[in-house]
């Protein structure tokens, strides 16, 4: 809507026969309320061209932009711009300027605006002309909000008016009224003013001052309506975001007044609680308490009351159903514009799962303990038990090698006695059984210390450690001349270092040794060969023999406690010495077998872990 | 002391190898003067010239014992274990005989001062193998 066509319009109304511009002309002090600035120009142009026309002076006290506007605005209605201010019927003064030479602590100073403007308007009245003042300085104040101080330099024009002869046109953007309906100082601005001429947007006829001041008021209103449906739209929409959310959470929400009456109620809550909307508003919050736990409803709003939130807090709540759930609670104090307490939103989340978890992986943790306690128990049992019966062990194996053996070697040495001094004396016969007394003496003390050592071999601890075959089958045939030249031949390869216990490789390939050696034919010389082969992370050491070998249908026997294949006395031995060497060679991880095929003498191996 | 036909005490509660000894020192012609005693106490009172070995010249100081482990009374070790706690015995060469031949036996017999070990029964070449290198005898 532009002023001109309000011109055209205006022509069924009663004063139709004045423009606007005309009209304002006559009146000493109007305001314009406009929305945009092409047509306050428009408008502003009109009544500076009317009052050069009317032979009056023009004085702008406008915004930088507003002054070039309306320059180039009247430039292209004919008017000489330059000519009229060489004339000195056109005056330009910047709105901030001026009015800072004026403001004294926030506030217009009447003393100082009569001085200022009052000079201004001497200056161009010379001659006793009439003046008319465009002002926006009291628009600068409102923008800045200062109200107060706009008001008041509206009563200073005024009051100046009174002294000279001027009309003054002010201009306010409809926009800087903060849109509300009720805004005292639109009004006051409006009573300021002789006439109000209400904005583009706003359609109506001109005329009547009051009727002009009403439809201003009204356009005003509804300009205020329109900023206020806007903001509560904005605010609407947020809202509705925020109750989706509040709604869509798997959190109960709900508030309650400072009495403890519930006042809203989302869907959570009623998942989490089992009341619904209409069941739950308006219902003491205490319902959602088990009766033990009444007391907290106190101690919470008391805490509410005094602006404090509570955070976290976990509890026990009873759902419509009389089950009850942990919950963790968050109640956080709601309060009014002015900051005043009017109640509380509650957030209550179902911890019930993860406190059953919780107890769960305590319960489990308890029962794991229970049971390592009771396998720690059940162990040291065993092991004390175990340690016993190692202990019993030892001293059997105490008592028979010191006491059992006592007598047999009594045996010997009084059948050794006999045939010693008496021998000359006996019939053969008799030297023959003596000789076989000593003998059966010597072979059951050979057979109490085999099977001492296969026992002690059996419950040994073996430390494995980095064995050298070499070094240990070379003192083995070094310490013993029934293994040397010319009682047998033992050729041996360089063998490859093993992991075992030493002690019992000892024993173990000593036994294999002197097998080896003792079960030939008669008359022939023993010839042993010793080598190491490589399998993978093992190594198997063979010991072959030129023995009477060993038949395969017999071999499966042969590792066996108390076995023998031989029967014939001059192979006499234990039964114990292989047993040893399976049972030394097993407790150290690894094998043993023997290949032959019962003639042509047999080869024992031993396989363990190789040392690298 | 005699130094020109040292004492040997003999520690062995059995008769049978007490015999088996005699045998042995005597069929190796080791002619020094044998002492007996039958268990540890025993064994103790003879070293410290207490009770019945107070006379010295019947009981002499040996300069060589076989001390057998397992004794009545007093075992073996403990016995050892004494004898080498008295700096006036530091000249008795001590041979411990046993019947096992348990490593452990024989590494805690060296540990407490034992010169040798020998598994019974002895026979005369241990025993001069023996003797052959102690000190004690080595002027007979």
């Amino acid at each position: 809507m532009r002023a001109d066509s309000k011109e055209k319009t205006g022509d069924d109304s009663p004063s139709a026969s004045q423009p606007a511009c005309e009209q304002r002309r006559e009146q000493s002090h109007f305001v314009q309320f406009y929305e945009n600035d092409d047509f306050l120009i428009e408008s502003l142009a009109e009544f500076i061209v009317a009052g050069l026309k009317a032979d009056e002076n023009a004085i702008v006290i406008a915004t930088h932009s507003h002054e070039t506007a309306l320059a180039q605005k009247l430039e292209a209605m004919g008017i000489d711009l330059v000519g009229e201010r060489r004339a000195g019927r056109y005056y330009t003064l910047d709105a901030a300027e001026t009015l800072a030479l004026f403001m004294k602590d926030g506030m217009p100073d009447e003393p100082r605006f009569d001085q200022v403007m009052g000079g201004v308007l001497d200056q161009a009245a010379q001659g006793e002309k009439r003046a008319r003042v465009f002002g926006e300085m009291v628009a600068l104040l409102w923008e800045q909000k200062n109200a107060e101080a706009a008001v008041l330099l509206e009563g200073m024009w005024n009051n100046l008016g009174k002294k000279h002869a001027f009309s003054l046109f002010c201009a306010y953007s409809v926009k800087t009224f903060g849109g509300r309906i009720d805004d005292p100082s639109f009004l006051n601005i409006c009573k300021e003013h002789s006439r109000v001429f209400f904005s583009d947007k706003c359609e109506g006829p001109s005329g009547d001052p009051e009727r002009l001041r009403v439809l201003t008021t009204l356009q005003h209103e509804a300009v205020s309506l329109r900023t206020e449906i806007t903001r509560r739209e904005r605010v609407e929409a947020e809202l509705r975001r925020i109750a989706s959310i509040v709604e869509s959470s798997d959190d109960a929400i709900l508030s309650k007044s400072l009495q403890g009456i519930i006042t809203t109620w989302n869907a959570g809550a009623q998942r989490v609680f089992g009341y619904t909307a209409e069941e739950a508003i308006g219902k003491p919050v205490t319902m959602l308490m088990p009766p033990e736990r009444q007391n907290e409803e106190p101690q919470i709003l008391e805490r509410i009351r005094r602006g404090d939130r509570i955070d976290h807090y976990e509890t026990i709540r009873q759902r419509k159903d009389g089950t009850l759930i942990d919950i963790s609670l968050t109640v956080s104090p709601v309060k009014d514009a002015d900051g005043n307490v009017i109640g509380a939103s509650k957030i209550a989340r179902d911890i019930t799962d993860r406190k059953r978890a919780e107890q769960d992986a305590r319960d489990a943790r308890r029962q794991l303990a229970q049971v390592n306690q009771e396998l720690e128990r059940r162990i040291y049992e065993r092991t004390a038990s175990l340690q016993e019966a190692v202990a019993q062990m030892e001293e059997f194996s105490h008592t028979v090698s010191h006491d059992l053996r006592a007598p047999l070697r009594a045996m010997q040495i009084y059948s050794e006695a006999l045939l010693e001094d008496y021998s000359k004396q006996l019939p053969p016969e008799a030297v023959r059984y003596l000789k076989r007394i000593g003998e059966s003496a010597l072979l059951l003390d050979k057979m109490i210390l085999d099977v001492l050592t296969f026992s002690r071999i059996s419950r040994a601890e073996l430390h494995r450690e980095k064995v050298s075959l070499n070094k240990l089958i070379g003192n083995l045939i070094e310490q013993d001349p029934t293994l040397q030249s010319p009682r047998a031949e033992i050729h041996i390869e360089p063998l490859i270092d093993v992991m075992g216990h030493a002690p019992s490789l000892n024993q173990a390939v000593s036994n294999l040794i002197h097998n080896a050696v003792k079960f030939v034919s008669p008359g022939v010389m023993p010839r042993v060969q010793v080598w190491t082969e490589k399998r993978d992370a093992e190594v198997r050491l063979c010991i072959k023999d030129n023995g009477i070998g060993i038949d395969p249908q017999y071999q499966h026997r042969l590792f066996k406690m108390f076995e023998r294949i031989h029967a014939d006395l001059k192979y006499e031995g234990t039964g114990v010495g292989l047993a040893i060497v399976a049972k030394a060679v097993q407790r150290m991880g690894g094998r043993v077998g023997v290949e032959s095929d019962g003639t042509h003498g047999s080869t024992f191996w031993l396989q363990i872990s190789a040392a690298d | 002391m005699n130094s020109i036909n040292p004492t040997i005490l003999l520690v062995e509660d059995n008769e049978d190898d007490v015999f088996a000894m005699k045998r042995a020192l005597k069929r190796a012609n080791i002619t020094h003067p044998l002492q007996t005693v039958t268990d540890g106490k025993q064994a103790l009172d003879y070293l410290a010239g207490a009770d019945q070995y107070s006379d010295r010249r019947r009981f002499p100081i040996p300069s060589l014992m076989f001390l057998d482990l397992k004794l009545p009374y007093v075992h073996g070790f403990e016995v050892l274990e004494w004898v080498r706690q008295k700096p006036e015995f530091n000249s008795i060469d001590v041979i411990v005989l046993t019947s096992s031949a348990v490593e452990k036996d024989h590494e805690k017999a060296r540990a407490l001062g034992a010169r040798s070990y020998l598994v019974k029964p002895p026979t005369p070449e241990m025993l001069l193998g023996v003797l052959g290198s102690l000190q004690s005898l080595a002027q007979a």
